[in-house]
């Protein structure tokens, strides 16, 4: 009787081991699964390296912004015209030309009117041709009388609106990041949009009077930046703003912004851009704004080499600055030149004549733009001939005016193609 | 024409073409380069012979044809070697300016990567293989910062701090000190003034070296003045000012330092450091006391200082002159400007009231009494102290006569306004409120400019006075500057559109010119000068 007791209580001790087994591997599984595990990375987001270096992450991979403004207002209409609605769809054009330079991402600074025809535009340009889209908002910039960042139900307004943009887009996977503003900074000066508040008015210096108006608009901002970033965790969310201004002040009331979207026109280079961003808002750069026009204001014609010269030079120095550029500050990731294609009515938008003329008239002077600079009144910079692609006033291809690529075009597209740094790169290899 | 005589034609242009003389550097400068490198003694003569090379290739574009034959010679002359790397990436560098200064754009898109590695390149080995002491170390350094200057990436500063290392060593057991200057003055045009300054006295320290005869140093600095380097001019005169400092002769000192300070002064026409003049002044101040300083003497420092837009210097130094020449010839005038400056400067309108006052209490009415009358009567009107102001401005109209019609004229006008119960021209108003107001003092003249193209016309005498203005930044969105101008000899025509104004003056006297700047939010800053009509 002694050997069959040993047998089962031998065999109990088996199915118990056995148990005590299978208890751990399921709590290890459970432990996997759940509390350890990490949360699934965004699907694009900023990575920080060392030394405040910093990549753009898409689809887990780092992703150089190769970008262009893009506003395609036909021919006679103004900036009033929904082109998301166009029938022509200008941008299965565009993206085929921007594709075969090389552009992969595209900047708009406002949706259009029909949520289903821009997801359509961003799901084409995506699908299609594996571009991009950073969608932006004016914040009210341009309303009349002025953008008025210091009253509440203007706040509210505005804030539902963008609110209501990253709800209606965030799930599209043509989406890259959203900007918040251009150069609205340039308000908080008082010379160009100026708005106030009480506060600011009983405020007799303009020095604190221009912070005031800065801590206002930064702490919007940030409002807006925190609210997107609960609706929206996979994409970014950019400053936009006009080259440096102010940024001492969005250190301080816009901390959660995740990167700053610059507008920059400084000729042949950005000068010490990427180092002084560095030190004041220590953020990733977005050049969402650059570029050069394509008429000689001095000579009075087209100058298609003067504008490939510029924008080659500005490429070189952002490339310079990717996280990859050994010799730059590695904070850039990228940027959207101004722009894809002329626009006919930015000389006077309400003229009929006017939208349907190449207006020549400068709106506009930087002497950083050297080679026509001693025009009449230094006024040199010729708003309607920014584009990398000219518009046909005589041709229409696909029902939309002939696309007519610049010089630009192709000296971006052989510059993309081998920039000095991949060069070098290969090299060591 | 027949077809043997079309092909005769045609094999003897063929001819021509092939042996006709090219202008190419191998022809014009190659043999005479190619013999020098051949020979250079050593690195120093092979640079020169470059330097050479470089002045002759370049004005033939021969870029790339120079370079291959300056490879070739320093083949023949280790020598050599190190600088033909160096006159390469010079040469590409000269290549990219020229294409781009004559917009040849094709070849600049094609090649400009490939030239700019070249660049790149060539300096790496020169910086490799040769020492600071090198003179064509120093010109690759120098090389290398323009170049990186010229695009302003990333290594533009690390060059700049490679370069004055280099020179620093460089200085140190160098003999020929031209680099030196060569260096200083790339700077200078790269508004690098600091360190372009710090090369030059490394320059001026090695020429000087040599030099015991205080009057060759007055000499050099002269002749420095003349080919109109300032800045050579004033390491010179620094080390001049040293030995003067130590000179038993105080007497004779003095006169030679202010011989230098008349050299740098303010003037119309020329070359001019009121900075530097108010140093020498200063030192020889240091030397003699205040008394070393005559009525003329004093009267420029102080004239000096009023154009460098040093005010309360200015102020102080023509006090000193009217405590010291109350009845000199120029007593009136300075008596004049230290109540402008105190009103429109120094915003110290008590100070300015009571110049005026002075002034007006002279028995002769010449054009300053009259002018500061005037002046009495604008702050009056300003105050709303009407009878205040109508007396000053009778006593104009009681003095004046028909010698100064000018006045006389505003004089009426501001009476005008005062009789009809008007208010005060709105510019005169405005500029008062922006010079006296406390609350207006973050207008400090810093944002706006003014500038005369002749500070001592005669009477009749066309001048033209512009404007700068530092414009608020407002990337692509143009803000609307308008000018106001306020003062003397404005014309009626100057609206706000009016950066500038053209204008005479028939009255001898200080005139006070003023320009208000305004954006569509408000005034931007203000400007005042003075103009001398003798």
């Amino acid at each position: 009787m002694k050997s069959s007791t040993n047998k089962r209580s031998h065999a109990s001790e088996v199915t118990g081991h056995r148990l005590l087994l299978l208890a751990a591997c399921g709590l290890l599984l459970v432990v996997c699964f759940s509390g350890f595990s990490k949360k699934p990375r965004p699907a694009v987001y900023i990575k920080a390296l060392k030394n405040s270096r910093y990549q753009l992450i898409v689809a887990n991979r780092p992703y150089i912004v190769k970008g262009v403004c893009y506003n395609p207002i036909p021919i006679g209409l103004n900036q009033d015209y929904d082109w998301w609605s166009d029938p022509y769809k200008p941008w299965l054009v565009d993206g085929k030309l921007m594709q075969e330079m090389g552009i992969n991402t595209i900047r708009v600074y406002r949706t259009g009117e029909n949520p289903e025809s821009v997801k359509q535009v961003i799901r084409d340009l995506y699908e299609n041709f594996g571009i991009r889209t950073i969608l932006g908002h004016w914040l009210g910039f341009w309303e009349y009388p002025c953008p008025l960042y210091g009253d509440k139900e203007f706040h509210e307004r505005i804030k539902k609106e963008v609110l209501d943009m990253v709800a209606a887009y965030k799930d599209e996977p043509g989406v890259l990041l959203w900007i918040l503003g251009n150069e609205n900074n340039y308000s908080c000066l008082g010379h160009v949009n100026p708005w106030s508040t009480e506060e600011i008015d009983r405020e007799a210096d303009p020095q604190k009077q221009k912070c005031l108006r800065a801590k206002i608009y930064y702490s919007f901002i940030n409002e807006l930046a925190q609210e997107i970033h609960k609706l929206d965790p996979d994409h970014p969310v950019a400053l936009g703003n006009g080259e440096l201004v102010m940024l001492d002040a969005a250190k301080q009331y816009s901390p959660d912004v995740d990167l700053v979207a610059c507008i920059i026109y400084r000729g042949k280079t950005f000068g010490n851009l990427f180092k002084s961003l560095k030190v004041t808002f220590d953020k990733p750069l977005l050049l969402s704004e650059f570029g050069a026009d394509a008429y000689d204001a001095l000579k009075q014609k087209e100058a298609q080499d003067m504008q490939a010269f510029f924008l080659e030079a500005q490429w070189r120095q952002i490339y310079d600055n990717l996280a990859a550029g050994k010799k730059g500050e590695g904070n850039c990731v990228g940027g959207t030149m101004f722009e894809w294609s002329d626009e006919w009515w930015k000389h006077n938008p309400v003229d009929v004549e006017s939208l349907r003329t190449h207006d020549t008239a400068s709106n506009w002077s930087n002497g950083s733009y050297y080679f026509d600079i001693e025009a009449p009144k230094n006024m040199n910079m010729n708003e309607e001939w920014f584009g990398l692609v000219g518009v046909s006033a005589d041709e229409k291809e696909s029902g939309i005016d002939k696309r007519v690529p610049r010089k630009a075009y192709y000296v971006i597209r052989e510059f993309w193609k081998n920039p000095a740094a991949k060069k070098k790169t290969e090299k060591k290899r | 024409m027949k077809k043997k005589t079309i092909r005769a034609i045609m094999a003897l242009v063929a001819l021509g073409v092939l042996f006709a003389p090219a202008a190419h550097c191998e022809d014009a400068c190659c043999p005479a380069v190619s013999r020098d490198l051949a020979q250079a003694p050593d690195g120093a003569s092979a640079f020169q012979s470059l330097e050479k090379a470089a002045a002759c290739c370049f004005k033939q574009q021969a870029y790339a044809e120079c370079c291959a034959c300056v490879r070739d010679a320093a083949q023949k002359n280790k020598n050599a070697l190190n600088g033909a790397d160096y006159f390469c990436a010079l040469a590409r560098y000269r290549q990219l300016k020229h294409l781009e200064e004559k917009q040849l754009w094709d070849e600049y898109f094609a090649k400009g990567n490939e030239y700019r590695e070249e660049i790149s390149s060539n300096l790496d080995k020169v910086f490799k293989e040769t020492r600071p002491q090198d003179p064509v170390h120093l010109a690759a350094r120098l090389l290398a910062y323009r170049f990186h200057k010229d695009m302003e990436d990333a290594l533009a500063e690390e060059t700049l701090a490679s370069l004055m290392t280099a020179a620093a060593e460089y200085a140190r057991t160098a003999v020929d000190a031209g680099l030196l200057k060569e260096a200083a003055q790339a700077l200078e045009g790269y508004n690098e003034r600091g360190k372009s300054k710090e090369l030059y006295k490394m320059y001026i320290n090695k020429t000087v070296a040599g030099v015991t005869a205080p009057g060759e140093l007055s000499a050099m600095a002269f002749g420095f003045l003349k080919d109109g380097n300032l800045e050579l001019a004033e390491s010179v005169c620094d080390v001049y000012i040293g030995k003067l400092d130590q000179s038993a002769d105080k007497k004779a000192a003095v006169a030679e330092l202010a011989r230098l300070a008349d050299a740098f002064v303010y003037k119309d026409e020329g070359l001019k450091d009121p900075q530097y003049a108010e140093k020498v002044f200063a030192k020889i101040e240091d030397l003699e006391g205040k008394e070393a300083f005559g009525e003329e003497l004093l009267y420029l420092r102080g004239y000096n200082l009023e154009k460098a837009q040093e005010w309360a210097r200015a102020k102080d130094i023509y006090a000193d002159f009217l405590a010291q020449f109350a009845s000199g010839a120029r007593a009136g005038k300075v008596a004049f400007k230290l109540g402008v400056l105190s009103a429109y400067c120094l915003r110290d309108l008590k100070a300015a009231r009571e110049y005026f006052q002075k002034l007006g209490e002279k028995e002769h009415a010449d054009a300053h009494v009259i002018a500061g009358l005037y002046q009495l009567g604008l702050f009056a009107q300003w105050e709303d102290d009407v009878a205040r102001a109508k007396g000053a401005y009778a006593k104009i109209l009681e003095k004046a006569g028909s010698n100064y019609p000018e006045t006389t004229a505003l004089t009426k006008q501001r009476m005008n306004e005062i009789e009809e119960n008007k208010l005060l021209d709105s510019r005169i108003k405005d500029m008062l409120d922006a010079s006296l107001r406390p609350e207006y003092a973050i207008f400090d003249m810093s944002r706006v400019q003014i500038a005369a193209s002749k500070y001592n016309p005669a009477k009749g005498e066309e001048v033209s006075i512009s404007s700068t203005a530092a414009a608020p930044q407002s990337g692509c969105m143009q803000v609307n500057l308008e000018y106001f101008w306020a003062g003397d000899g404005i014309p009626a025509s100057a609206g706000p559109e009016a950066t500038s104004i053209k204008t005479s003056f028939k009255e001898p006297g200080t005139k006070v010119i003023g320009l208000l700047v305004k954006t569509p939010s408000g005034l931007l800053d203000r400007a005042v000068d003075f103009v001398d009509v003798e």
